[in-house]
C-alpha cells in the first residue's frame, strides 16, 4: 500500500487519542474504584446491579423492623413481669394468709394493698411503646383498658367478665403484623398469608382471660381475668359476711389462672429467640449481597492499576514515536 | 528518408516544456500536502511522431519520434472507493446521530451513578415499613408524603428531561441537519455550473471537482444518496458531464445539474416528517403543501443523520401497534415511563379505598344500612394519587392529591376490615398489603406486548433496554465508522500526496529538464560544426 505523509499523521492522531481516551477512562475507574459508570457500558452487570441493590435496601428495611419488634418485645416482657410479680407478690403475701378468722381490719388491710395492685396492673396493661399500646391489639387512639363507674374492667369498651364471648374471643386474637423479610404474600382477592408475616400482637386479654366460669357449687360465676379476680376477692374480703367458704374458690381459680401470664412471657422468649435467628439471617444476607454488588460494580484496584500502569505505558510509547513518524522526507536530505 | 536540419530543436524544446509543466505540478501537490479534500495531479504526456498517412509516397525510411506533448492534467482518483465512502458515511452518519441521542437519554434513566427513580422508590417502601410501627399518625404519613410527593417530583422531572431532548434533537435536525443539507445541496449545484462551463471551455477544474467531492461526502453523512454522471455532447464530438444526486431507491433528482431540491422538516401528530420544500420536477412537489404525498420523504429516508433523527424522535418500539417491530425512539421510552407512573398511581389508589362506615365504625351496605356480610362492605375511593391536569396519569402530570397534601389526619388506609370493637387504628394489615404491592408482580401493557414484574423491575427493565440498545448502536457505529476510516485510508492512499514521491519527482523531471536542455546544446553544436567549419 502506497503510505503519504497525511495518512501517517491522521492514523498516528486517531490511535493517540484513542490511546488516551482509554487512559481517561482507567483513570477514572481507579479513582472512584468502579467497574463501570453507565448501563450502556455494561448492560448486563448493570441488571445485576440494579437488583442487588434493591435487596440490599430491603434487607436495611428488615433491620429497621426486626430491631422495632425487638424492643417491642422487650417492653413487653417487662410489662408481662412486673403484671407477673404483682400477681405472685398478691398471692404469696396475702392470699396465702387468709384465713377464715381474720378480723375485718387485717381484712381491709390486704383488700387495700390489692386495690394498689390492681392500679399497677392496670398501668401496666396500658404502657405504650411509641404511640402504640403493647397490650392493646389494633388500638392505637384510645387506651385499651378502662374501668367503668361499678369497677368492671373494659377492653375496648366491651365487659371483659360479661361482655360477648365470640367479640371477646375476636379481640383476644386480634393479630398485628409486621414484615421482617418472610417473603409477604398477598392472595389473589387481597388477604395475607399469615405464615409470611409476624405477629406482634399480644392482645391483654389473652393471658388475663376474659369471661366466665361457673364454680363447683353450680351457682357461682367466677370471673376468669386475673384484674376482675384480684377485684372479687377484694371484694369477698370487705364483705361483712366474709367467709373463707365464699372466698376460696376465687383463690384457687386465681392460683390456676396466672400460669397463663407465665406462658406468655415464655412465649415472648421464644419470639425473642427466633427473631434472633431473623436478625443473624438478615445480616448473613446483607453481607452476601454486599459481596456481590462489590463484585459486580467495583474494580479489583491491583488489577484496575496494572491497567492504568500499561494503558500509560503504550500512551507514553505512541508519545514518543510521534518525533519519528513526523520526522524528515525526502526532500529534506535532497542537495 | 531526408531529415530537415532544424527537426531536433522541436524535439528538445517539447521535452523542455513539458519537464517545466512536469515541475509545476509537482509544486501544486507540494504546495497542497496538507490540503483538506486535494487529489494528487499529474501531467498526462504523449511522446510525438510524426504522421505518415498524408504522404503522397510510400515511405521507407527511418521515422524517429519528434518530441513529447502534454494532452492534460488528471487525478489519482477511484469513483468506486468513493462510492463505497459514501454508503458506510450514511451508514456511520445513522447510527452517531442516534447515539448521542440515546446517550443523552441514558443520563436519564440510567441509575448507575446516581439515585433516581428506583431508589425512590426502595425509599417509599421504607417509609411505608416504618409506618407499619405507628400506622395512622399523621406525622409519620407526612413522611411517607413528602417521599411519594419526592417520587411524582422524580417522574415529573424525567418526564421533563425527556422532552428537554425530544425538543433538542428537533431543533438539530430542523436547525442543524436540515439547513445543512438544503445548503449543501445549493453549493453542489453552484459548483455543477462552474465545472461544467470550466470542462466546455477545455478545462479540467480539478480543484472545484475536489471541492464537489468533499460536499458531497459531506452530503453522504446526512442522506444515502446516489451520484451519477451524465455526459451530455456539446457538438464537436466532445462530451461534457453533468452531476446529478438522487436519494437511493428513489428516482426523484436532489441535485440535477444546477438545480437543487429543498427539504423541511414538519410535525406529523407526534412525529416529524420530512417533506420536500422545493421540488425541482414538478411532480413530486409543486408548492402547495401537504398535497402531493410524494412529497413526503420520511419513509424514503433510511440511512444517514436524517434517518438517525427520524428514528430516534419518531421510533415507538412495541407502542406502534401497526409495527411492533419499530426502532426504539423516545417515544418508546417515553411512553414506557408514562406506563410505570400510570400503574403506579392505579394500584396504589385502589389499595388506598377505605370501609365505608357510619360514626360508629359499623360497615355500611351501598345503600347506607349496616352491612353484616363482607360481601356487602362497600369501599370508597381515596385518592392518593391524581394528575395535575387531563384525566390520564402520566409521568409528566403526576402528584400527590390535593385530598390528601391538604389532610390533617391520617389519610392513609391502615385496615380494610371493620373493627372487631372499639379502636383499631393500630392496625397494619393494609399499609402491608401496600407494601406487598412493590414486591409482587403485575402486569404492565406496553403496546403489542405485556411485561409482568415488580413496578421497580420494570424500570430497571426500561433503562436496560436502553442500555443494550446504546451498547448496540455503539457497536455498529464503531463498525461503520471503521469501515468509513478504512476505506478513506485506502483513498487518502491513492489520492494523497506522499512528499517523497514528490521529492524524487522533482529530481527527476530536473534531471530531465537538464537533459532536454542539454539535447538543445548538442544540437546546437552540430550545426555550428555543418554551418561554421565546413569550409565551402
Amino acid at each position: 500500500m502506497r503510505i503519504t505523509t497525511g495518512m501517517m499523521t491522521n492514523k498516528y492522531l486517531k490511535n493517540l487519542n484513542n490511546s488516551a481516551t482509554k487512559m481517561n477512562y482507567l483513570n477514572e475507574k481507579v479513582s472512584t474504584g468502579r467497574k463501570f459508570f453507565k448501563g450502556s457500558e455494561d448492560p448486563i452487570s448493570a441488571i445485576k446491579a440494579y437488583k442487588l441493590r434493591r435487596e440490599y435496601r430491603e434487607t436495611e428495611m428488615y433491620d429497621t423492623n426486626i430491631g422495632d419488634t425487638d424492643s417491642f418485645l422487650t417492653i413487653a416482657e417487662t410489662n408481662l413481669t412486673e403484671i407477673n410479680n404483682n400477681l405472685g407478690s398478691v398471692y404469696t403475701s396475702y392470699l396465702r394468709g387468709i384465713t377464715g378468722t381474720m378480723s375485718s381490719d387485717e381484712r381491709e388491710i390486704i383488700a387495700k394493698e390489692i386495690e394498689n395492685i390492681q392500679e399497677s396492673m392496670l398501668n401496666s396493661l396500658n404502657s405504650k411503646i411509641s404511640d402504640r399500646y403493647v397490650f392493646g391489639g389494633t388500638s392505637k387512639d384510645e387506651i385499651p383498658f378502662t374501668v367503668d363507674t361499678d369497677g368492671n374492667l373494659l377492653y375496648k369498651g366491651v365487659d371483659v367478665t360479661s361482655g360477648d364471648l365470640t367479640t371477646l374471643g375476636n379481640l383476644a386474637n386480634e393479630n398485628l403484623h409486621i414484615d421482617l423479610g418472610l417473603g409477604m404474600k398477598f392472595d389473589a382477592s387481597g388477604n395475607l398469608n399469615k405464615d409470611t408475616v409476624f405477629d406482634l400482637s399480644m392482645s391483654g386479654i389473652k393471658f388475663m382471660g376474659y369471661g366466665t366460669t361457673t364454680a363447683e357449687d353450680g351457682i357461682t360465676e367466677i370471673p376468669n381475668n386475673l384484674y376482675s379476680l384480684v377485684g372479687k376477692i377484694k371484694d369477698q374480703l370487705r364483705d361483712p359476711n366474709f367467709s373463707y367458704d365464699d372466698i376460696s374458690p376465687y383463690i384457687e381459680k386465681f392460683e390456676t389462672q396466672k400460669t397463663s401470664v407465665l406462658i406468655s412471657i415464655t412465649d415472648i422468649g421464644t419470639k425473642t429467640k427466633y427473631l434472633d435467628f431473623l436478625k443473624t439471617r438478615n445480616e448473613d444476607s446483607q453481607l452476601s449481597l454486599n459481596e456481590k454488588i462489590d463484585s459486580v460494580e467495583y474494580i479489583d484496584t491491583a488489577d484496575a492499576i496494572i491497567d492504568f500502569k500499561m494503558q500509560e505505558y503504550s500512551y507514553n510509547a505512541a508519545l514518543s514515536m510521534g518525533n519519528k513518524i513526523l520526522q524528515n522526507s525526502f526532500i529534506d536530505f535532497m542537495k | 528518408m531526408l531529415r530537415s536540419t532544424f527537426l531536433g530543436y522541436k524535439t528538445a524544446s517539447s521535452a523542455l516544456k513539458v519537464s517545466q509543466n512536469q515541475l509545476d505540478v509537482v509544486g501544486q501537490n507540494i504546495s497542497n500536502v496538507n490540503t483538506n479534500g486535494y487529489t494528487r495531479q499529474r501531467l498526462d504526456i504523449n511522446s510525438v511522431s510524426f504522421s505518415t498517412n498524408n504522404l503522397k509516397y510510400g515511405n521507407n525510411g527511418v521515422i524517429i519520434g519528434q518530441g513529447v506533448d502534454a494532452t492534460g492534467i488528471s487525478q489519482y482518483r477511484d469513483a468506486f472507493l468513493d462510492l463505497r465512502y459514501r454508503t458506510e458515511s450514511a451508514k456511520a452518519g445513522k447510527e452517531s446521530v442516534q447515539l448521542d441521542a440515546l446517550s443523552d437519554l441514558e443520563s436519564v434513566f440510567d441509575e448507575i451513578s446516581m439515585d433516581g427513580l428506583d431508589a425512590q422508590f426502595s425509599d417509599l417502601v421504607e417509609q411505608l415499613q416504618s409506618l407499619t410501627s405507628s400506622p395512622s399518625d399523621p406525622v409519620i404519613e407526612g413522611v411517607v408524603r413528602t417521599s411519594a410527593s419526592m417520587l411524582c417530583q422524580l417522574f415529573n422531572n424525567y418526564s421533563e428531561q425527556i422532552n428537554t431532548i425530544k425538543a433538542q434533537q428537533t431543533s438539530y435536525l430542523k436547525d442543524g441537519a436540515i439547513v445543512g443539507v438544503n445548503q449543501l445541496m445549493e453549493n453542489i449545484s453552484v459548483l455543477n455550473k462552474q465545472i461544467k462551463e470550466d470542462n466546455v471551455s477545455g478545462n479540467p477544474a480539478l480543484e472545484l471537482n475536489d471541492k464537489r467531492n468533499m460536499l458531497i461526502d459531506e452530503l453522504s453523512s446526512y442522506l444515502d444518496i446516489e451520484v451519477s454522471l451524465n455526459p451530455i455532447s456539446i457538438g464537436g464530438g466532445r462530451t461534457v458531464d453533468e452531476l446529478s444526486i438522487k436519494l437511493k431507491g428513489n428516482d426523484m433528482d436532489l441535485v440535477n445539474d444546477d438545480e437543487f431540491a429543498e427539504l423541511g422538516s414538519v410535525p406529523n401528530g407526534e412525529d416529524i416528517a420530512i417533506r420536500l420544500t422545493k421540488s425541482i420536477d414538478a411532480s413530486f412537489y409543486d408548492g402547495t403543501d401537504g398535497v402531493n404525498t410524494a412529497s413526503d420523504l420520511t419513509d424514503s429516508i433510511d440511512k444517514g443523520q436524517i434517518a438517525g433523527y427520524i428514528e430516534f424522535l419518531n421510533g415507538k418500539g412495541e407502542f406502534n401497534l401497526a409495527n411492533p417491530l419499530e426502532v426504539r425512539g423516545v417515544q418508546y421510552y417515553e411512553s414506557m415511563i408514562d406506563t410505570l407512573a400510570n400503574k403506579f398511581a392505579e394500584v396504589m389508589n385502589d389499595a388506598n379505598k377505605s370501609l365505608k362506615v357510619d360514626i360508629d365504625g359499623n360497615p355500611l351496605k351501598l345503600d347506607g344500612t349496616i352491612a353484616t356480610l363482607a360481601s356487602d362492605y362497600v369501599y370508597e375511593d381515596k385518592i392518593l394519587f391524581e394528575p395535575r391536569t387531563g384525566t390520564d396519569i402520566t409521568a409528566g402530570n403526576l402528584k400527590v392529591s390535593n385530598d390528601w397534601a391538604n389532610s390533617s389526619v391520617s389519610f392513609i388506609t391502615n385496615t380494610k376490615t371493620p373493627s372487631i370493637s372499639g379502636d383499631n387504628s393500630g392496625d397494619t394489615e393494609n399499609i402491608l398489603y401496600m407494601i406487598s404491592l412493590f414486591q409482587s408482580k403485575h402486569d404492565f401493557t406496553t403496546g403489542a406486548s405485556e411485561f409482568n414484574g415488580k413496578m421497580q423491575e420494570f424500570f430497571s427493565y426500561t433503562a436496560t433496554n436502553l442500555s443494550l440498545q446504546i451498547d448496540d448502536v455503539q457497536k455498529s457505529y464503531d463498525t461503520y465508522s471503521e469501515t468509513q476510516y478504512q476505506i478513506d485510508y485506502s483513498r487518502n492512499s491513492l489520492s494523497s500526496v506522499n512528499l517523497d514521491e514528490e521529492g524524487v519527482n522533482l529530481l527527476t523531471f530536473s534531471k530531465s529538464y537538464n537533459a532536454a536542455a542539454r539535447l538543445m546544446t548538442t544540437l546546437d553544436d552540430m550545426l555550428d560544426t555543418l554551418i561554421n567549419r565546413m569550409a565551402v
